[in-house]
């Protein structure tokens, strides 16, 4: 069992960031993780998502967002709880948002989702996103993700299958759940390696304390 | 006197497209007079002022020609939409026959439809004119019509009103028409050309339009007559439900094709029972609704009876189930008396409810209870279950006299290729199915995977009979068989500043109802407002509380037609939770985890 890190750790290494991502399309966001202060930006993100967008994420519609999920959705623990947003480089618009949630107390297991406005869709922003949440996953000691979408929502399963070996179950009509285990720690950094330099993008800067190896 | 010399196949009128049905139907019974019994059958028949009036096929597709004249003079071009705006009644059935003889494709609204969602079918479909039933449907299209720039003209099929013409002023103006230029029409179109749009309801947002070919229409006829015992005449099939739906469409279609009759209800759903008997059909397409409703009378009035005559009524179910379960040759001769008995006390009584020469009863568009069905093949009517999708012109499988299995839809149609998808999706294939999506191609790509259609029905294949296990997409299919996107009226209703969780309700259930939970930040200011204390068990009881909430629902189901309104709903004392598995930790709604967390609630709403 890998010891929990702390969001003071975090802290530690200001240097992570936010990290400049290149797109597919050769566009530049920033991830970094989500803080308090974050509540408009949140907001702004949430309008720039269509009804479809809103439904894949909730599961039902969503008209507006009451002031208790901004709360809980801004105002995370960065250990059981941990969500990163991609911002526009130059114009600091909100583009995407990933999170998991550990399922049960001092599990392994999180459940994760994924938004992205619908303007900067089919780029690779969820891709991004989910790649560097399951890195922090992985330092906050979680070893699986769970996914529930919509059955017919493809682009989301692939989305999770790309991260490790995934197990798909029908719950009842209506949803899918994905159960991915996250590769442990060596093919996790070799996988993530290799994605980067599949992507024209190594960064030489540790993925996460040496002293957890 | 079981000669099956005229199969429903040899009786078909092998059109190629609706129009050339409609007028090869017409000159049948000249032709063939001498040739079938039946032949001389009228097409429609209906009450009119306390008494039955018929049409002939031959008048039918006389009137057809007439109204394709009055067409054609308004300047309806072959492929233009000609939306209808009506409830069941022969004027839909002439006015959709006049739409295929001109060339053109008809688009059906629901009668039951809001102003707005009329207006969505006429803009969306690019209308150019539109039968009304009445000046009341009228004035609905009149409150968009400003909106709906192609849409040129109104006809009403009944009463007069300013602004539209009525059905004999269309026939006169197409007076100087000559009759030929119908019979061009016709033969321009090809059967894979439109025929029909048929409106379907998506996951969010707007209905979906359903591009159905001449051929998909042809071929499904063809399908349905090669399974279906048409073969005798007379063939008379009872017309109730919605023609706006692809599953009285295709009945509407199958019955002019057979030389049948179709015979109207007099669009009183309280005396639907009594039309029934009246018009005695042959056959019966229903949707569960219907069926229940009869089981419930029955179950409910013997609930009332004597003890000695509630168990001679469990008696006569069980002594008919015994007697139906055998082959003929099995049932030894006590059994018999057994029946026959049964049969006098009881039994006759349950199939009197139909006439007296009811050969096949179907029931399609929503998933019917065994329990009923069993209750109906005890009493010697064999109910059988189809399925099938408005993308599919409403064929799939169905269960027939001689492959039938309860709980299942059936085996597939001739021509229909079924395939169980990884993660259970039925796929399906054949000439039935549709072309796509009008004016949506993301949808229409979304909606097949390497030539196979979707359904978005969950499914397995046993013994080559399909059982529906689940759907992948949320829509309720409610008892009626209408398809209900949930998430547009929870939307409407969440949009309340009152309203933290819609969650509504109705699979299977005659109407919609809602659960509802308070937002925990408004609560206070809405307590505070009613001169109350926050407290959420409270509030969710108080009535003025559910005269607050209920003036939302109100507000919201003002937007929306009758059948998608929510009649009853229910507060919740507290959130959607987490420990519940109604949320799941990124908080995610799991909607069938709600359905039975709180399925005595909602049990409630149905009380």
């Amino acid at each position: 069992m890998r010891e929990a890190g702390t969001a003071g750790e975090l802290a530690l290494r200001p240097s992570r960031w936010p990290e400049r991502v290149t797109l597919r399309d050769g566009s530049e966001v920033e991830i970094r993780p989500v803080r308090p202060s974050d509540k408009q930006l949140l907001r702004d993100g949430f309008t720039r998502l269509s009804a479809e967008s809103r439904y894949r994420r909730f599961l039902v519609p969503m008209p507006r967002l009451s002031a208790r999920l901004v709360r809980y959705l801004t105002e995370v623990d960065h250990h059981d709880h941990e969500a990163l947003g991609a911002l526009a480089v130059g114009s600091g618009e909100p583009i995407g948002i990933a999170r998991y949630v550990r399922s049960e107390e001092g599990g392994e297991a999180a459940e994760v989702a994924v938004a992205v406005v619908d303007d900067w869709q089919g780029r690779g922003v969820a891709t991004a996103l989910l790649t560097r949440l399951a890195d922090r996953a992985h330092e906050e000691g979680i070893a699986r993700f769970t996914a529930t979408c919509l059955a017919g929502n493809e682009e989301a399963l692939e989305l999770v299958g790309d991260l490790g070996a995934t197990r798909t179950t029908a719950v009842d009509s209506g949803l899918v759940e994905a159960q991915v285990e996250l590769p442990s720690v060596d093919e996790h950094n070799l996988s993530h390696l290799l994605r980067a330099a599949a992507g024209r993008r190594l960064f030489f800067r540790p993925l996460w304390p040496r002293e957890r190896r | 006197m079981t000669t099956l010399e005229h199969t429903a196949t040899e009786r078909s009128t092998h059109a190629r497209t609706l129009g050339e049905m409609f007028r090869r139907s017409a000159r049948r019974t000249a032709d063939t007079a001498a040739g079938w019994p039946g032949a001389d059958a009228p097409a429609l028949r209906w009450k009119e002022d306390g008494r039955w009036v018929e049409l002939s096929h031959r008048e039918l597709g006389e009137r057809a020609e007439r109204i394709a004249r009055g067409l054609i003079a308004l300047g309806i071009e072959h492929g233009d939409r000609v939306a209808i705006l009506a409830n069941t009644r022969p004027e839909w059935t002439i006015a959709d026959a006049g739409v295929m003889c001109a060339g053109a494709a008809t688009a059906p609204i629901y009668h039951t439809n809001s102003p707005e969602e009329c207006e969505y079918v006429l803009r969306h479909s690019g209308s150019r004119l539109v039968f009304c039933e009445d000046p009341d449907q009228l004035a609905k299209v009149a409150q968009v019509r400003d909106r709906c720039p192609e849409l040129a003209h109104a006809v009403l099929l009944t009463g007069t009103a300013p602004g539209a013409l009525t059905l004999e002023e269309l026939c006169a103006a197409g007076a100087g028409v000559d009759p030929i230029a119908v019979d061009e029409r016709v033969a321009e179109v090809d059967p894979g050309d439109l025929a029909t749009l048929v409106y379907t309801s998506g996951t969010t947002g707007p209905p979906k339009a359903c591009m159905l070919s001449h051929a998909s229409w042809m071929t499904t006829a063809s399908l349905y007559e090669q399974v279906l015992d048409l073969e005798e005449p007379p063939v008379v099939t009872f017309m109730f439900l919605p023609l706006a739906h692809s599953l009285a469409r295709i009945v509407q279609m199958l019955t002019i094709d057979v030389g049948g009759t179709l015979a109207y209800w007099q669009r009183d759903p309280q005396r639907l029972l009594e039309d029934i008997r009246e018009v005695n059909p042959t056959h019966l397409t229903c949707v569960p609704r219907v069926f229940e409703k009869i089981f419930t009378a029955a179950s409910a009035g013997v609930a009332e009876q004597r003890p000695h005559k509630r168990a001679i009524f469990r008696w006569a179910m069980a002594t008919g189930r015994a007697f139906r379960s055998r082959d003929e040759a099995d049932v030894g001769w006590l059994l018999r008396r057994r029946w026959q008995v049964a049969d006098r006390l009881v039994l006759a009584k349950v199939r009197a409810l139909f006439g007296d020469r009811l050969r096949l009863a179907m029931s399609g568009a929503a998933p019917i209870a065994a329990d009923v069905l069993e209750f109906f093949d005890a009493a010697g009517i064999t109910v059988l279950e189809g399925w099938g999708l408005s993308e599919t012109t409403a064929a799939g499988a169905i269960n027939t006299v001689q492959a039938r299995r309860i709980g299942t839809v059936g085996k597939p149609l001739p021509e229909v290729e079924l395939r169980i998808a990884g993660d259970g999706e039925i796929l399906m294939r054949g000439p039935h199915v549709f072309d796509g999506y009008l004016h949506d191609e993301a949808a229409t790509d979304a909606a097949f995977t390497e030539g196979w259609f979707r359904t978005g029905d969950i499914g397995v294949i046993e013994d080559g009979f399909l059982r529906i296990t689940g759907r992948k997409k949320d829509i309720i299919i409610t008892s009626s068989g209408k398809n209900v996107t949930p998430s547009n009226i929870e939307t409407a209703l969440k949009e309340s500043r009152w309203i933290a969780e819609a969650v509504v309700f109705g699979d299977k259930r005659p109407y919609l109802v809602a659960l509802i939970t308070l937002d925990p930040d408004e609560a206070p200011a809405l307590a505070a407002k009613l001169g109350m204390a926050p407290d959420r068990a409270a509030m969710a009881t108080d009535e003025a509380v559910r005269a607050a909430i209920g003036a939302v629902v109100e507000e919201a189901n003002a937007r929306f037609a009758r059948i998608e309104q929510i009649k009853r709903f229910a507060i919740l004392p507290h959130d959607l939770t987490q420990a519940g598995g109604e949320l799941t930790p990124t908080l995610k709604v799991k909607r069938r985890v709600v359905y039975q967390r709180y399925a005595d609630v909602f049990d409630g709403l149905y009380a």
